[in-house]
This record gives structure tokens, sequence and C-alpha cells, in this order.
């Protein structure tokens, strides 16, 4: 349920040139609020007006600047496209319900607004941002359960996800079923899949650009929502009275906890345990702005979130199976904690129409925190003697990093626009931090503590960049650039000059093919396992002994709107991948053994490639899109399954994802999205063989005088490395939005059903030897 | 609106506490593949086991041997012979296919495995050529004081022009007073094995409990003085003591069999270990080895 009072409405544009691109960073100025804003990437701006009349000047470098005049009487939609020559530039309203789909633009950039999310069916209340992307073609989630999502074959580290230019590390909350993303924080989402710009760097695979709210102008106003087991505030507004300075903030939490403990309780007491398992979270988006005039402003965002999962049980026996009045209490319980912090402080100054700059410091963090403890006691009550296990395991990953960053734009006319920028930036990893200690024995107890192999680690990166975005004719849009990077670590350099190149050629109107390459590297790791996918994983930094991660990129495709507002595109991509790293075959997670870098093996080789076929109603009562992925991803380490080119435990031959919105009438929307993917890839044993006893005791036996090898253990062959397919997943989601308005203030009921036909769904495992998988609703 | 908390509440009980459920592995790709193992060298006639596997969460949880494949030996690819079946005797389980053809070192050997209802199973190995054993001699062998009690080295002169994987086991064997039946004193033959530690250094090692493994690199193509240590048996009960090691020169696959099988054995798990095959559709590892032994008098 959400409510919120409303004196003003949104008008929400986008300027167009005069062959229907969009035009970037152009000015749009109300009189009547003394204020204005900038277009952004796609042309697109926001702006919170009062009802009645309204004088909106639009200006740009190269075109005639053109005030208008529109009454406002409700939230409105335009787009205002201008001319280069002295003519009068057209306005066209259009209805809202054009937003409702993500934009596919000629380059290959998708973009996703707030309308996209809220129309699709929540999950545990919530409209996620990623949720949306992951309806796009070639973004996929792991499952449920599983962290990240998972673009064109490559692994969750790949993405580059920014909140307004900072990189978020683990984007995850409630083991993926939820992203950290805020719906109602959240304004736009770029994602890149393959475009890769050269302002982009620092990843092998797709670049995620979240843009948060940034506050309306006007007054303050908000958003309240209650569910069963989240709730979330968002407020925004100016905080001066010349409207100069804005502010957003919103607020989450999950308290699904309180259920979860109740309800594990009654099942552990079934079971003759007692314990719980809880989990709760919350989310932090912050969001302060100040226009000091028309050519500077200052931006600070803040960002957190926390989660907190503890799990015990415990069994308690009296005068037990033995003959002594003994009394057994057996205990474990674990406690794991993460977060992410992340704010940047960013100037934008516009020196002229032509020039304008950005500078920004960012810091982002990531912390997990584990805690795992075993409490064996056996007390003889008769004879006072008391036996006792004791065990406790703490083991802390850390990342953090802290940037410099300079952008520089120029637009020397209409038709081209250079971007250059220079980061400096600071990296600490820590992995492995924590320890074992043991307490074991009878009546008298000594302690022993083992330390971890803490592996403690600092880098610095440098980059530069230089983009050059050009149309040379009204058929033909080039992007291209290079990037340059060096990073230090451990007293060791690591270069590199990424070119960039994209190419968009349209031979006709609204039809355009696109091809492009872009080469690619990483400076960090996200070290995972083949058990369970978020408790183990680490970020750890690229060393001399695990270089930095480089590919290359080449996509093509092809995108066409249609009349009644229909569009298709078809895309192609292959994606080569160096230096990945992976877990030694029987490596031990703990780092109690040894320190992450003594546990992998570098050098390893990858490649993903497939096809995606898109197809989307992006405007009317009904909207929607199908989105199918082909694809295989592949990954090879000299020691691992003897050499041999293994599927990528994200190796989705299929995947479709499809979704229905129907706008009944001005109060009820409809939707439907269906999500279809092949299983995962695991490791599994699937027979065993008598392998070792033949060899193991030949020459033992031999000198024995037996004639042939005796029976002993017999180890498990495993179906190769990810050689086991998992049933697929699946789920239909439907949802039921009911809006009313009641005096000022405005109410919406989302009422969702997730996985409606009630398909099982793997969760990660826990162990691989001779376990069977669990299912999961 | 207690009603409503409660009524929620049930709701959410039911959906959680229904939604976890097992199922069972169908073991794709697997089909049904020979387990096929020989370690053999140049001095013995060639032994294969040809069994079979059984699967995870199979009731036949146990090996069994397969009595009527048909199991072809080639050497340098021509066909050398096809191997008979030997029925077991009373101190082996398995009956082996134990062959007329004496291996020779330098030459490639090659099982093919037929059998209906499973898939044809290959594999190749060659036997190394022999390593050049200048010279080895015990340097002490005690039952008391600190340190390592047994102590060894050998020089051997490595093979330069390929790469080079070496194991070496080590027994004590020796005549021992045992009880006989009727309450007689007699001597009886008996080995022991012993571990053997490399006190200088070697590359790609692996111990097992039973052996040294380890590679030629940083020292291919040249003299290697290798001194070994040995925790040792105690000698006393032993009326005669002679102490037995052997230096084998092992093809690749077999340093990849043990590598991995003992990587297998010794780790924790976390991550799944595969051990290696060089059998072509099937499991198992037909591994070829050049054998030295070196023995010394103790007592």
């Amino acid at each position: 349920m959400a409510a919120f009072s409303q004196s003003t409405f949104k008008l929400k544009g986008k300027l167009l040139a005069e062959d229907f691109n969009p035009l970037y960073s152009a000015n749009v100025y109300v009189a009547q609020l003394s204020s204005g804003t900038l277009t952004d990437s796609v042309g697109e701006f926001e702006l919170n007006l009062k009802p009645g009349l309204n004088q909106i000047a639009f200006s740009y470098v190269g075109y005639r600047p053109r005030t208008i005049s529109l009454f406002i009487s409700r939230d409105t939609v335009i787009e205002v496209q201008m001319k280069t020559d002295l003519q009068i530039g057209e306005v066209v309203v259009i209805d809202k319900a054009k937003l409702r789909s993500a934009d596919h633009d000629e380059s290959g950039t998708i973009t996703l607004r707030k309308e996209n999310f809220l129309s699709l069916p929540a999950l545990l209340g919530e409209n996620d941002p990623m949720r949306a992307v992951q309806m796009q073609p070639g973004i996929q989630s792991g499952n449920e359960g599983a962290s990240g999502i998972f673009v064109r074959g490559g692994s969750p580290d790949q993405n580059l996800i920014l909140i307004d230019g900072t990189p978020v590390f683990n984007p995850s909350h409630i083991y993926g079923f939820v992203s950290v993303f805020n719906g109602d924080a959240v304004d736009k989402l770029d994602v890149y899949k393959d475009t890769y710009p050269a302002r982009f760097g620092s990843r092998l695979g797709s670049v995620m650009d979240v843009e948060m709210d940034p506050g309306n102008t006007n007054k303050i106003q908000g958003t309240a929502s209650i569910g069963i087991i989240t709730s979330r505030v968002h407020l925004d507004g100016p905080l001066d009275k010349n409207h100069s300075t804005t502010f957003s903030l919103s607020l989450r939490g999950c308290y699904v906890g309180l259920f979860t403990g109740p309800i594990s309780e009654h099942q552990y007491k079934a079971a003759g345990y007692s314990g719980l398992i809880s989990y709760y979270f919350d989310d932090v988006n912050l969001k302060l702005a100040h226009q000091f005039n028309a050519k500077d402003r200052i931006e600070w965002n803040f960002f957190s979130n926390s989660d907190w999962y503890a799990f015990t049980r415990q069994t308690s026996v009296d005068n037990g199976s033995t003959t002594n009045d003994i009394k057994v209490n057996d205990l474990t319980s674990q406690r794991i904690d993460w977060s992410n912090y992340v704010s940047s402080l960013t100037w934008k100054h516009q020196f002229n129409d032509r020039w304008q700059m950005n500078n920004a410091i960012s810091y982002s963090d990531y912390n997990f925190l584990s805690n795992t403890q075993g409490n064996y006691d056996e007390i003889y009550i008769t004879s006072k003697n008391e036996y006792k296990d004791f065990s406790t395991t703490a083991l802390k990953s850390y990342v953090m990093q802290l940037s410099l960053k300079s952008d520089a734009e120029f637009r020397p006319d209409a038709l081209q626009t250079f971007r250059m920028g220079a980061e400096l930036g600071g990296m600490q990893f820590e992995t492995g931090k924590g320890q074992l200690s043991l307490l074991s024995g009878w009546n008298t107890f000594k302690s022993t503590t083992q330390p971890a192999y803490d592996k403690f680690v600092r880098a610095l990166q440098s980059d530069v960049y230089f983009e050059d975005n050009i149309r040379p004719s009204e058929k033909w849009l080039i992007n291209c650039g290079f990037h340059i990077g060096n990073y230090t670590v451990q007293g060791k350099n690591f270069f590199t000059f990424l070119p960039r190149a994209n190419i968009s050629f349209s031979p006709v109107k609204n039809f355009s093919m696109r091809a492009s390459v872009s080469g690619l590297s990483q400076n960090l790791h996200l070290l995972t396992t083949s058990s369970t996918d978020i408790l183990d994983d680490n970020w750890v930094p690229a060393l001399a002994a695990a270089p930095p991660e480089t590919g290359w990129n080449y996509s093509g495709g092809v995108i066409q709107k249609l009349p009644l507002n229909f569009e298709w595109s078809f895309d192609g991509f292959y994606r080569s991948m160096k230096n990945l790293i992976n877990y030694k075959e029987g490596a031990n997670y703990s780092f109690l053994h040894s320190s992450w870098d003594q546990q992998v093996v570098s050098g390893g080789l990858g490649q993903a490639y497939g096809l995606e076929a898109y197809i989307a109603r992006t405007f009317g009562r009904i909207t929607g899109s199908i989105a199918y992925t082909l694809a295989w991803s592949d990954r090879k380490f000299a020691s691992i399954d003897n050499g041999n080119w293994f599927p990528y435990k994200y190796d989705r031959r299929h995947d479709i994802a499809a979704q229905l919105n129907f706008l009944v009438n001005k109060h009820i929307e409809l939707g439907a999205a269906w999500v279809y993917g092949s299983g995962n890839m695991v490791t599994l044993p699937l027979q065993y063989s008598n392998t070792w006893n033949a060899l193991q005791y030949y020459d033992y036996n031999i000198h024995n005088g037996a004639s042939s090898p005796q029976v002993g253990e017999e180890p498990a062959v495993y179906s190769g490395k990810n050689g086991y397919r998992l049933p697929s997943y699946q789920h239909l989601d439907l949802s039921f939005i009911y809006k009313m308005k009641v005096k000022k203030l405005e109410h919406l009921f989302n009422v969702s059903i997730y996985n409606v036909y009630n398909h099982l769904m793997c969760l990660p495992f826990t162990q691989l030897t001779g376990l069977m998988p669990m299912a999961m609703v | 609106m207690k009603q409503i908390g409660a009524a929620l509440l049930l709701i959410i009980l039911l959906f959680i506490s229904s939604c976890e459920k097992d199922f069972n592995i169908n073991p794709q790709g697997t089909g049904n593949q020979l387990v096929v193992n020989s370690l053999f060298n140049d001095g013995t006639p060639i032994t294969v086991y040809v069994t079979k596997p059984y699967p995870v969460g199979s009731s036949n949880n146990y090996i069994t041997a397969i009595p009527d494949a048909r199991v072809e030996l080639y050497e340098n690819n021509l066909l050398k012979e096809i191997i008979a079946y030997v029925p077991s005797d009373t101190q082996a389980l398995f009956g082996s296919y134990i062959s007329n053809t004496i291996p020779q070192f330098g030459k490639s050997y090659t099982v093919k495995t037929v059998r209906a209802g499973y898939t044809n199973a290959s594999a190749t190995d060659t036997i190394p050529l022999p390593t050049q054993l200048i010279t080895s001699a015990v340097e002490k062998y005690t039952t008391s004081g600190p340190g390592p009690r047994g102590k060894m080295y050998m020089v051997f002169k490595d093979d330069p022009n390929t790469q080079n994987y070496y194991r070496i086991n080590a027994w004590i064997g020796g005549w021992i007073p045992t009880i006989g039946t009727n309450g007689d004193t007699i001597p009886k033959f008996q080995f022991t094995a012993i571990e053997p530690y490399a006190t200088n250094e070697v590359s790609d090692t692996v111990r097992d409990g039973d052996f040294l493994l380890f590679s030629d690199r940083g020292f291919n193509g040249q003299e290697k003085n290798l001194e070994l240590t040995f925790n040792t048996v105690n000698p006393h009960s032993y009326t005669s003591l002679y102490l037995y090691t052997e230096l084998h020169t092992i093809s690749k696959a077999h340093y990849e069999y043990f590598r991995t099988l003992n990587l297998y054995r010794t780790s924790n798990s976390n991550e799944p270990v595969f051990i290696f095959s060089n059998v072509n559709n099937g499991m198992g590892a037909f591994v070829a080895e050049h054998i030295q032994t070196m023995t010394f008098t103790i007592k």
C-alpha cells in the first residue's frame, strides 16, 4: 500500500534531434521555478511542475533555443523535436504508458525507468529493478538463492554495477531474492551488454549504471509502503526556499525474521530440536543536490545495506542412551552479516554550451563476516565428570575502493561529442581474517587458537579514457575510443590498452544494424565455490599469481521499430576471457589451512557465445515483451578436470523471459511475467569405481605375496566438472494493481503471486559428495 | 486484528513448511562404462582388471569383476594378443586378464576392451626408458637417537630428452620368528612399507604415506643426488633385515593418476577432485612404469 500527497505533477520529456536521435545534456529551464535541469544520455529530463501554465525553455548547441507553453493538469510526458534551422520545434504529448517498457536503442543500450519495474509482479512486495533487468535478452539471474546477475555467460563479478557512478560489490539481499536497489530510490538504469563505451573500464562483462532519484525541486512529497515482510518509505523534495537544494531519502527494512523465527522454532521442535532461523535486512538511499547556478551543481549520494542471518540448533538429552545419568547438550549456531557502503560527492560544472565537466570522489566497501560455533557437552551427573568439545570459527572478508575521478565532455557541434577523463583509485582487500578456536577434553579444558591465513593487499588503479560519439551522416552512428589502465599491486604493474568501437547503420528509417568490438579487463576476481553461491564468495584482487582478467567482446545485431508500437531485435555475441581464477581441486574454503591465493588456479580461459531474440510492444493498454537467449559458456583450467573445457556453472542453454501488462482502466492494471532457464551446471558424484584399490596396494600386495590387489576404498567418479545439469529454473508470476485517489492521497494496492504453478527450483548445495540436491519453491 | 495476524502466519507457515522436497539424480551421460585398471612394467606380463562400477544410491553397492569381456592388447598399435580371463584365486576377490606379453620399455601398449552392454573402452601408455642409476648407499639405520633413523642417497641421471616423473617406494624386509600352529618357532620373511622423505628439494612432490612422487623439473637432463630419510621399523625382532628401495620411472599418466588420487584422499573435499583417467570412454588407469630396485643389507 502506498500513498503520497500531490500538489505538483511530473513532466517527463525527451529532446530529439531532427533525425529523432536523443540530445544529451541539453538545457531545460522553467521560468516559474527559476531552475531547470539537463537532459540525460538518452535525451530525457524530468521536472515537477505546479498545475497551470508553465513556460519551459530548451537550448542546445547547434539548435535554435525554444520556449514552449504547457498547461499542466496531470502527469505529462512530452517529446520535443529540435530543429537546426529556424523552424519551430514540434511538441508531441504522448501517453504515459509509452515509458512502460525498456528502451532498446540503436546503439545496443537498454534503458529501464521506474515505470518498468513497477509494472512487474512484485516478489515479497518489492518492485525490484534487477527483476526488470533480468527480463532483457542475454541477462539472467543465477536462480533463487544465487547472488548477482549473469550477462551473456559471464560471472557476477564481471558486471560493473554503479550507483551514481560508484561501484557496488554485492547487489543482493536475501540470497538473491531481492536486489539492494530500492525501486523507490532508483530513477533510471542503463544496461550496456556489449557496447562498453570507453568511459567504463574495470569489468569484463556488462555495465549497469543506476541513477538514483535526485528529488523534485518543487515540494516535499513521498510514498510509504507496508508489506507483510518488508516496508519502505521514500521522501524527496526541496530543502530551501529557493528550491535549489533537493533531497531524496529512501529507507527499507525486511523483518522476515519475525516469521521465520517462530516457524523454524516450530519445525525444529517437531524434529526434536530447539532453535531458530532469523533473517533481516535494511537499506538506506540518500541523495542531496544543490544547484548553485545554471552552471554548477553538487550532489552527495549515500547508499548502505546490511543483511543479518542467524541460525541456531540445539539438542539436549537427559539420561541418554548410556547407563550413566548423563546429560548431553549439542549446539550448532551460525551468524552471517554482510553489508555495502557507497558514497560519492560530485561537482558538475558547465563552462559553456560546449564544455562541461564532472569531478567526483567516491567510496565503496563490502564487508562479509561469518561466525560458526559448535558446542558438544556431556555431563555425568553422579561422577561430576564433564566432556566438552567446543569450536568457533570467525572469518571476515573485506574490499574497499576509494576513487578520484574527473570527466570532461566537449560538444563541438550537434553531431559529435567527445568525452575524456581520468580516475585514480586505491583498493584494499582483506580475505580470510579470522581464527578457529578449539576447546576440548575432560573436566579441565584448555583452549587453542589457530589463526586463519589472512591475506591483506593494497592496490592502486589509474585510468584514462577518450571517447568520440559521432554521427557522420543521418544513417551512421559511431562510438569509438580507448581506455588505458595501469594497475599496481605488490610492486608489480599491469598495463592495459582497451580499444572500443560500436557502429550503427540505419539503411532505412526505424531499422538499424550494429556491430561492436571491445577490449576488456578487470583487476579483481570473485572467488566462487562449487557449492554454495553467496556464503563462500570472496572478492579478491588480481596479483602476480592471479593476474587481471582480460578479454574481447564481439557482437552484432539488428533492431527494428514496427507499426503498432512493436519492435524486435536480434543479436549475436562472442566473448573470450583470459586469466580467470578458480579454486583448485580439493581446495578448502575456510582459509584455515592456507590463504586464498594458495588455493586457486589462475590462467583460466573462458568463452561465451550465443544468439538473442527480442520482441516487444512498448506502448498501449497492452504491452509486453519476449526475450529468448540461446547461449554457451565454457571454462578451461590446466589443472581442473584434466585440462578439459567444462561448462560454466551458469551455462544456460535456453533462457526465456516474457512479460505482459494490461492496463484495464485507470484503476486496475494486470501483469504477468514468466521466466524459464535451463538448469545450472553442477559437479556431482554419480558412481563409484575401484580405480583406487587396484593400484594403491599393488606394490604392497606383490611384496607380501598376494597375487592380485585387495578390495579397499572406492572413490567417487564425478560427472566431470559442472557435468550435471540440474532441472530447469522457471516461474510464472502474476500481479494485480489497484490505484485509487482519496483526496490528496493516492493509494496503490499491489497483490502479486510468485511461482503460480509451484515449480520446484534447486537451491545451492551445501555439500556435493554423496548428497542429493534439495529443491524448494 | 489478531485473527488476521493468525491467518497470515498460518498461510506463511503452510507456504514455507511445504516448500522443500528431495529429488533423485538421473545419472546423465554416464552410460555403461567399464573400469579398466592396469599398472604394468617391463618385467612382468600385463595384467588388466576389468570391473563394473555402481551408481550413487544403488542398493548393489559393490564392485564386480567382468569375466567375459574381449580384451585386446596392442603393441605399437599392432594387435599382440587377445588376453584371457583368469578367475580369482583364494587371495583375490577379482579375477583378471593376464597376458602372455612381457612389455618392453620404449614401446606403447594399448588395451581395447569390448563387452556387450558397455561402451568400448581403450587406453594407451608407454613404459618410460630406464633411468641411469649411478650409485646408491645407506648412510645410517639406527633404532634410537634424534631425527630420522634411516637415511640413504641415490644418484641417477635424468633423461634430457623427455620430461620424466618418478615414484619412490621403500620396504623393510627380513626374517622374523613367528609362532606356528603347533607352538613351534618358524622363521617368516616379512615386508613392511616405510615412507620415504626427500631431504633435498624436488618438484611437483606428492606424498601419500607409502610413496614419494616427483618430477624432473629443476634437474632435467642432469645427475640428481637424492637423499632420502625414513622412520625406521624396529629391527630388533628381525634375525636379518634388508632395505628395499624402488625407483620407479613412470609415465605422465601414471604420475597424474597418483597425484589426483592422493589429492582425493587427503583433501577435505570442499572442491571436488577428479581422479585422473586415461581410459577413453571408460574409467580407471592403464599406466606404465619401469622399476629399479636397490637392496641394502641392514642386519
